[in-house]
């Protein structure tokens, strides 16, 4: 078994009272992004509509970094994405069993100064760091699992 | 995700967006915003007001489009972003260094502007 390792950008997260609100699995192609926004998007999270915005882009982004890099073996896969809700945060868990990736550590672009600077991709990762209040990764069992957590509050 | 196009006055052309730039939206629309943004003068202006939605991947594709102009001395405007959109904007610095304007008129003026 691999070593499980949680690396978060915030460390005293709430997490009490948590209970599973609902999960789904999505096929690994093009359209698993749209899908799964969609989906989230309809669930009663009970986010504002800001936060909501937010975590409906990080999840587009995070399904997106699994389509396009996770795996390279041409074969059909799945990626599940599962929410939970506590009393003051709902939580998203994003896995597949892809190659490990962890995009709280991942390298982010540098910010181009001109157009030319500019390299045309890059930024999921930067917007999700810039955008979840609470981002975390584990490896366990062959699976990578990001976790998002929303506050349950008005938001920015 | 539609893509219409408009040729005004000066040799602008203006290309609409409408839907949802993520990554299905991004791949049905590059091709078509790609070719349209080859205009003869290379001054374009893109008007996201009809994007709901953008994410890294329309951005990509924003950039790589405004790279080409400007590598033929033209320039791509962004047009009157909706709040998400213009957030997403801002969050990657891509209104640092794409002039982002929220009427036409502004956009007009910025396209054909040197320098």
């Amino acid at each position: 078994m691999e070593p499980t390792r949680l690396h978060t950008l915030e460390t005293d997260a709430p997490r009490a009272d948590t209970s599973s609100m609902s999960t789904r699995t999505f096929p690994v192609d093009r359209s698993a992004p749209r899908a799964a926004a969609a989906w989230f998007r309809g669930l009663p999270t009970g986010l504002s509509a800001s936060r909501l915005a937010d975590a409906e882009l990080c999840v587009d982004e995070l399904v997106t970094n699994v389509v396009r890099y996770a795996f390279t073996d041409g074969g059909t896969h799945t990626l599940t994405v599962n929410v939970e809700r506590s009393p003051s945060e709902v939580e998203i868990v994003i896995q597949d069993d892809g190659r490990p990736f962890d995009p709280t550590a991942a390298p982010l672009p540098a910010m181009p100064r001109t157009l030319d600077e500019a390299v045309p991709g890059g930024r999921g990762l930067l917007l999700v760091r810039s955008i979840a209040p609470r981002l975390g990764y584990e490896r366990r069992d062959g699976f990578n699992r990001v976790i998002l957590g929303f506050p349950l509050d008005p938001g920015p | 995700m539609q893509v219409e196009h408009d040729d005004l006055e000066d040799g602008i052309r203006m290309i609409r967006l409408m839907g949802r730039l993520d990554l299905e939206g991004a791949e049905a629309a590059d091709l078509k915003l790609t070719s349209l943004a080859a205009v003869k003068k290379g001054f374009v202006i893109v008007d996201l007001d009809g994007v709901e939605f953008m994410s890294s991947i329309g951005v990509s594709v924003i950039v790589r489009v405004a790279r080409a102009l400007t590598s033929r001395e033209g320039r791509l405007v962004l047009l009157n972003p909706q709040p998400n959109v213009a957030d997403v904007l801002r969050r990657t610095q891509i209104d640092q260094i794409s002039l982002v304007c929220d009427d036409l008129g502004a956009a007009r003026t910025a396209v054909l502007a040197t320098g």
